[in-house]
């Protein structure tokens, strides 16, 4: 026998042990020949196994564990493409039937699905040995009946397993009677939950998990030992040696189940072209017509080029994919959604042409092949930018409008146990105080901590003593469950779509998010199965943008976003002297520091300043050798000169995955493909054989192109560091498109700009309230919430004032606002009795508007609006809307009061910034708009607003502060040791005051700090922004 | 008139009650079980360092690194607020516990002269058990609790107006929300509030708003709530550094038992079961209930019972902490039944138990069960429990497991010779020969997780030539002969 037909992995999430790559490695160790993955209620895993099953040379069997309406689980398997495709519809049905999580399929529903499929009667779970095992021979006899009602005699068999338990025997024998009785034919199996026997510890755990205890009082639910592991065909022979009909039987099994998850059976989406048309026909006509509509008059050059792609988009197959996504585009573009493909799709002119990109790759110089060669097989990776929110959900909603509730689905996300969750889960189980837990937690890396300490340091500084007995199994476990599937999430934007019933290729299953379905695989596996992924990505940016054009046409300033000149000066000043609060991409500290160094004054300076600020060119030392040379303090050399066509735009330093690709085609004559194919083999998750193996090719082809062996190495090590990291040139540009844009808008629709940023929070890196100051800071008034005036939304009320929204206040629902509108539309309020009488607010609104501010309008001042609306207004009286307004007790707000409110009303103040407030009470403090006019090295004593906290994985432990006041924002500069000296104040202190020295390079400002002290807390503390802080 | 005794920084003072010697420096209680540990109490070093109530334990350790926190203790606080009753309860026998670490008597049916002298005598008993109180008196409840807030330390409230003026709105413990409303409108004191009209206010903000009017006003007139008998007799200490020795466990037992049991004499009661609590530091800690078979205070007796299992105890780690509740019972429990066995002298069985125990080791005397666990023969001792006898848990009938066996405690090593990687021929004292059929193996293993008491067990049933059954285990590398049927062939060679 060299088959396991009954094997769950770990994607029967806390169920199974073992990966799928882990299942087949040592399947294929033991001499196995055929596994077959049966996973609790779901095919996750299939695609994996598969891939792992076909690189360990086995043949891999799908099939599912079935968790039934009555507790008890069956396993099958998938016998035939009918069968297949009865799983997933089962499943599909099951799961959208629903309770999301705890989902159970009925009896009733098998026959329906049954065709194609084998049933076992299954292990200690399964309904017939569970009958067996409470002393019920009569019940397990109806059990086994009732499968064979619902799959028929030849597709149900009777499953024996051995787990050398004492009461074994006479369960077998038990089985093997019923088996007899029935006529039905035995098989046999491990009913395999972990590939190894050193897996059982983990099993173990995962099974404490599941029934929420741990392992010094999970008792007899632990498993007895370690045999449920994958087991030789010798090993299984000798066990099952009383039993050779069984062992006849998994052989005879093995080679009926014919099915292979290879193909299944996905059939592309089709796309109805006119009649008399071809998709590739189709194709042809509406790029030509899209090129012409772009270009004007459209050169050899032009021509040439999407005859290139258009040949090779034919030859692969993929033009229907094209019409697929410019129909998703087209639909954006009918409901005047904006819509803009990012990544590599930018480097393809017939993706320009269809509209689906922005940029022109034939003027921006981009290399299609890094976008598709010849060599490629799976589908090109097209991604659109959406706006974000309502917009997004509506061409979502779309997508599954068209091709059906079971024809798309979002793509799943494996959420896998990773540092914190992986300690979390074993120190449960273990027993561990949950204090130690928290400290195992805290100290992890995250965001701009990397994490730098060692498993067992780590675990001994949470509060593990070196001789804790459970120390050990600690350590030894943690690499094991570490990046183990733990749950189904919701890729952020995938879909994927298929002609007919997806539900017939994938189970579905209900997102946790209302009106979503999602399928059971992530994107990689689709990607695997040819399965064709469309990325709908929500940007907020794009949100704003949309809601910055509209406001513009409303008030009759229309923009055309791709009309607008890309070489506005006044545009480029405002990036070079870093006033970039609220724009795309270059709004960071980080950014807002290089840009005046940088001075961009032309769009693919923009480019550059966006690709640049990345780890990867950080940590690559590419940022300083680039602006050295920008600045000309360094000469512009290349690594041999026939890359200066490749690297002269980036000043010889290499900055984008295309300048990867064509050093390899420049200096080794790789062909594009071949280019591609080094990139992707240097890219994130590369295997050392395989980068060995193109290092090699590479260094070959330079060296026959007559290269030093000096610049062979020097190229080879660049090429390798560089790869990992490197931003793709189209997408930069993408990126840099945005930038501009949010700038120019910045700086020409000033009002129209901040208004959108305000209604589309939260978003970017700044708090309403730092939004609001910088937009007064460039001139615009903006005017409070008023119920007379304001709406749902921030409103432009001129050219250089806005009006805040409700949607500013705290608590309040799009459902609180339609009262004041709706009852404001007949005619305005004419007093705060009639306010309260007609909108019929509830009391802590009411509270709300009055500490706004927001009944100025009827109020004599804040607190008489305060006073006024604590009268409890009886609907019934007929005259209560005319009562008279009484005289307030309660004198007017101070100014630090006013501030309070504003704040803890809407997060934001339109009076003074509390700086201001507290500037009276401070001494010799220098203000941020001065900073940078005080002499370098001089030493200075700051204070403001803490709103960005940063300590950058690649700034080796300095921690950067923004402060801001009343008069902008000032940067200031922590050492590690200084940091670690203040600490806690640094983290926990809203209002710091900051002594040390100033350092001025090339017109950035920082303050080097060398004391820290807190500022006094003030009232609206408690209600301040959250700042931007370690992220 | 009314007493209000009052503890300031109450949460501090029920940690630090048996403290000694005091901190000096600045000390804060902080609130473990909320996010982000907020202090709950600080002492005048730390308020002027500007650690202030609510604030982080991070941020409050921003302020001075040298500040000492300690973790809020609720059992500390409740045998505290015990303490505080019993001291109101010799002035008057209706008496409320109004808050933590605040209680206020009705001292309506002494005499005048006796109120100061009863404030006094409260102060001074309570600061020789170790406790900082304030007292405040005046002519309704709430004003005394104000009074005591203020006073230093005793405090007579004679013109209620002129001391409510300034007080803030806080300190008069409003409902939160009106609390949030008038502070919104920038009335933070009671007479701020007392400018407003009443009737304004209280068509405003309700009945609970109108009560803080009058309350602020001086003429709240409120009954007490008086409390119920005590009902739960506990003491606990927690080590400010944690102790190697069993001295001062022992001596803190003995003053708790004193204590313990006298407060129930005086209710006409016993203890009933006594629960022992020790943490150790970074730890497993260590409980034990002791069940008392014959109701009783009997301190001696008590703590000879404690002494005894503290003998025996080894802690891995110092003990930072120790608890002892007693838990009542009624003096007499009733008598066994006709056919029970009784025991003349249940306390003393106990007391023999509790030596076994120690002389033994923990879980070496009682009252065997069965384990959950896979493991073979996996069997543990409880204590007995006389009064609480049951009946078997009904097990699920599942597959026979053969015939019943007769185990050998503990099993006799055995040498055990293979073939086939199957038992041939065994040799110990009780059986040797050849083996002529065998069945197994069966395998279990568990407790993996510490190498200690990991285990792993391989059992072989097997048939000797005289048709007699045994079972043999085999432990690493080592055989065993764990149990024979109840055959008669194997009956002869039973030891």
């Amino acid at each position: 026998m060299t088959a396991e037909l009954h094997i769950r992995s770990a994607f029967s999430f806390l169920q199974g042990a073992s990966s799928p790559e882990e299942i087949a490695t040592e399947a294929a160790r033991l001499g196995l020949t055929t596994i077959a993955l049966t996973d609790r209620d779901n095919l996750t895993g299939a695609p994996r196994f598969l891939k792992a099953a076909r690189r360990a040379g086995l043949r891999a069997i799908t099939g599912a564990e079935l968790t039934m309406e009555d507790g008890s689980v069956i396993p099958v398997l998938a016998a035939s493409l009918t069968g297949y495709r009865n799983l997933c519809r089962l499943l599909t049905q099951t799961k959208l039937r629903g309770p999301r999580l705890s989902a159970t399929t009925r009896w009733n529903d098998l026959p329906e699905f049954a065709e194609g499929l084998v049933a076992l009667t299954g292990d200690a779970d399964g309904p017939v040995r569970r009958a067996l095992a409470c002393g019920q021979p009569q019940q397990a006899l109806n059990a086994a009946r009732q499968l064979i009602h619902a799959f028929g005699p030849r597709s149900v068999y009777v499953e024996l397993q051995r787990h050398l338990h004492r009461h074994e025997p006479h369960e077998l024998k038990a089985l093997s009677d019923l088996a007899a009785t029935l006529g039905l034919p035995l098989m046999a199996s491990n009913g395999v939950t972990h590939a190894t026997r050193q897996r059982r510890p983990l099993m173990d755990v995962l099974t404490c998990t599941r029934h929420h205890t741990h392992l010094d009082a999970a008792g007899q639910l632990l498993s007895a030992n370690s045999e449920r592991c994958l087991k030789s065909p010798h090993a299984l022979q000798s066990l099952f040696a009383a039993f050779p009909q069984a062992l006849h039987g998994s052989a005879e099994l093995a080679d009926r189940l014919s099915f292979s998850l290879e193909n299944p059976g996905y059939e592309f989406p089709s796309y109805p072209v006119p009649e008399g048309e071809s998709p590739d026909s189709f194709l042809r006509r509406i790029t030509m017509a899209g090129a012409r509509s772009r270009y004007g008059h459209m050169g050899r050059r032009h021509h040439q080029q999407i005859e290139h792609e258009l040949s090779i988009i034919a030859r692969l197959g993929f033009s229907a994919y094209f019409l697929l996504v410019w129909d998703i585009v087209n639909f954006c573009t009918s409901r005047g959604i904006l819509v803009q493909g990012r990544g590599s799709a930018a480097n393809s002119v017939v993706c320009y042409a269809l509209g689906i990109t922005a940029c022109d790759p034939i003027a921006c110089q981009l290399l299609f092949e890094r976008f598709l060669s010849e060599g490629r097989t799976s589908w090109p990776d097209i991604d659109l930018d959406l706006p974000s929110g309502e917009r997004r959900e509506e061409v979502i909603q779309e997508v599954y409008r068209r091709w059906g509730p079971h024809g798309a689905a979002m793509t799943a996300n494996v959420i896998t146990f990773r540092g914190r969750s992986a300690m979390r889960t074993l120190g449960a189980a273990l027993n561990f105080p949950p204090d130690v837990l928290d400290r195992f937690s805290r100290l992890s890396g995250h965001g701009d901590f990397p994490h730098t300490l060692e498993l067992k340091e780590q675990i001994l500084k949470a509060g593990i003593p070196a001789d804790h007995p459970r120390l050990p199994a600690a350590l030894a476990l943690y690499p094991q469950i570490h990046g183990l599937p733990r749950h189904l999430g919701q890729h952020s934007g995938g879909m994927i779509i298929c002609q007919g019933k997806l539900s017939s290729v994938v189970p579905l299953e209900p997102a946790a998010m209302p009106g979503r379905v999602i399928a059971q695989w992530d994107k990689d596996d689709c990607a695997d199965l040819g399965i064709i992924k469309v990325d709908l990505l929500g940007l907020g940016m794009m949100a704003a943008l949309q809601d910055t054009l509209e406001l513009c046409h409303d008030r009759h300033r229309p923009v055309d976003l791709a009309a607008i000149p890309k070489d506005d000066p006044a545009t480029y000043q405002l990036m070079q002297r870093a006033d970039t609060i609220g724009v795309f991409q270059i709004e960071s500290r980080a950014q807002m520091a290089t840009l005046p160094r940088m001075k961009p004054t032309t769009f693919y300076d923009v480019v550059v300043e966006v690709a640049i600020i990345r780890p990867g060119p950080i940590q690559g030392d590419m940022l300083h050798p680039y602006l050295q040379r920008r600045q000309g303090r360094a000469p512009v050399t290349y690594f041999d000169d026939r890359l200066q066509p490749v690297l002269a735009r980036t000043l010889g330093v290499p900055l984008f995955q295309e300048q990867l690709l064509q050093i390899a085609m420049v200096m080794a004559s790789f062909s594009a493909a071949e280019a591609e194919e080094l990139r992707r083999a240097l890219s994130f998750h590369r295997s050392p054989e395989r980068m060995a193996a193109v290092c090699t090719k590479l260094r070959h082809g330079m060296a026959a192109n007559h290269t030093s062996p000096e610049i062979i190495e020097q190229i080879t090590h660049a090429v390798q560091s560089f790869a990992v990291y490197g931003f793709p040139e189209s997408h930069a540009i993408s990126f840099a498109l945005l930038a501009y844009a949010s700038c120019w808008l910045k700086v020409h629709r000033t009002p129209e700009f901040f208004c959108s940023l305000l209604n589309n929070q939260p978003m970017g890196f700044y708090s309403p309230a730092t939004l609001v100051q910088d937009a007064r800071r460039h001139g615009v008034k903006i005017r409070p919430v008023c119920i007379q005036q304001s709406d749902w939304r921030c409103r432009v009320d001129d050219d250089d004032s806005l009006r805040l929204g409700f949607c500013l206040l705290k608590g309040w629902s799009r459902s609180d606002c339609d009262r004041i509108t709706e009852a404001r539309r007949t005619r305005p309020f004419a007093s705060l009795a009639d306010f309260q009488l007609r909108t019929g607010l509830p009391r802590p609104r009411l509270r709300s508007l009055a500490a706004a501010g927001a009944l100025a309008a009827l109020t004599a001042h804040r607190r008489s609006a305060q006073w006024s609306v604590e009268v409890p207004r009886d609907p019934d009286d007929l005259f209560a809307w005319a009562e008279q307004q009484q005289a307030s007790p309660l004198g007017p707000m101070s100014p630090g009061e006013r501030l309070a409110a504003d704040y803890g009303a809407t997060g934001l103040t339109l009076g003074p910034h509390p700086m201001k407030i507290l500037r009276p009470h401070l001494t010799g403090i220098t203000t941020a708009a001065s900073l940078p006019h005080t002499p370098p090295h001089q030493r200075v004593r700051t204070a403001g607003l803490v709103i960005c906290r940063q300590r950058p994985g690649t700034a080796k432990g300095i921690v950067f502060l923004s402060l801001e006041d009343e008069t902008g924002t000032a940067n200031a500069i922590v050492y590690p040791d200084l940091y670690e000296k203040y600490r806690l104040l640094i983290a926990e202190e809203p209002f710091l005051e900051i002594e040390g020295s100033v350092q001025t390079t090339d017109g950035v400002t920082h303050l080097r700090a060398w004391k820290i002290r807190p500022l006094p807390t003030t009232t609206v503390a408690a209600d301040l922004p959250p700042s931007h802080d370690f992220r | 008139m009314f007493l209000t005794l009052h503890l300031p920084a109450f949460p501090l003072q029920a940690v630090l009650r048996w403290q000694s010697p005091q901190p000096v420096g600045p000390t804060a209680v902080i609130d473990p079980t909320q996010p982000r540990q907020p202090v709950a109490a600080a002492n005048a070093a730390a308020q002027r360092l500007g650690v202030r109530l609510g604030m982080p334990a991070t941020q409050a350790l921003a302020r001075d690194a040298s500040l000492l926190l300690l973790p809020r203790s609720p059992q500390q606080e409740e045998a505290t607020q015990h303490i505080l009753l019993q001291t109101a309860f010799q002035f008057s026998p209706t008496a409320e516990s109004t808050a933590h670490g605040t209680v206020t008597a009705d001292l309506s049916k002494r005499h005048q002269p006796l109120w100061m002298e009863s404030a006094r005598k409260a102060v001074d008993d309570l600061r020789r058990i170790g406790c900082t109180a304030r007292a405040g008196l005046a002519p309704n409840p709430d004003l005394a609790l104000l009074a005591s807030h203020h006073a230093k330390p005793i405090l007579l409230i004679t013109e209620p107006l002129a001391f409510l003026r300034n007080i803030p709105l806080r300190q008069l413990s409003p409902h939160p929300q009106i609390l949030h409303v008038l502070h919104s409108w920038g009335i933070h004191t009671a007479g701020q509030l007392t400018s407003l009209p009443f009737a304004e206010i209280t068509d405003r903000l309700g009945p609970d708003a109108a009560a803080l009017w009058l309350l602020a006003s001086g003429q709240s007139q409120r009954p007490l709530n008086p409390v119920p008998p005590i009902t739960t007799w506990r003491e606990s200490f927690d080590f400010e550094s944690p102790t190697e020795s069993l001295e001062p466990i022992l001596f803190l037992l003995r003053r708790f038992l004193a204590s313990l049991t006298n407060r129930l004499q005086s209710a006409w009661l016993a203890a009933g079961r006594m629960s022992l609590t020790i943490l150790t530091e970074n730890g497993p800690s260590a409980s034990r209930t002791f069940t008392i078979p014959s109701p009783t205070t009997d301190a001696d007796l008590l703590f000879r019972i404690l002494h005894t299992y503290l003998e025996s105890l080894q802690l891995p780690n110092p003990a930072s902490h120790v608890s002892l509740e007693l838990h009542p019972a009624p003096r007499e429990i009733s008598q066994f039944r006709l056919f029970e066995t009784s025991l003349r002298d249940p306390n003393r069985f106990s007391e023999t138990m509790a030596r076994l125990l120690a002389l033994c080791g923990p879980h070496k005397a009682g009252t065997p069960e069965q384990g959950n666990s896979h493991r073979p023969d996996h069997w543990q001792l409880s204590p007995p429990a006389f009064h609480l006898l049951k009946p078997p848990p009904a097990t699920p009938r599942t597959f026979s497991l053969g015939l019943p066996l007769r185990r050998f405690r503990p099993p006799i090593p055995a040498t055990v010779a293979l073939l086939n990687h199957q038992p041939a021929h065994i040799s110990c004292p009780q059986l040797h020969g050849p083996i002529t059929n065998c069945l197994g193996p069966w395998r279990s293993s568990g407790h993996w997780w510490e190498p200690e008491t990991s285990w792993l067990s391989e059992e072989w049933d097997i048939a000797m030539p005289d048709h007699s059954l045994w079972r043999i285990r085999r432990t690493g590398p080592a055989w065993f002969l764990d149990a024979c049927s109840a055959s008669p062939a194997s009956r002869q060679h039973t030891p």
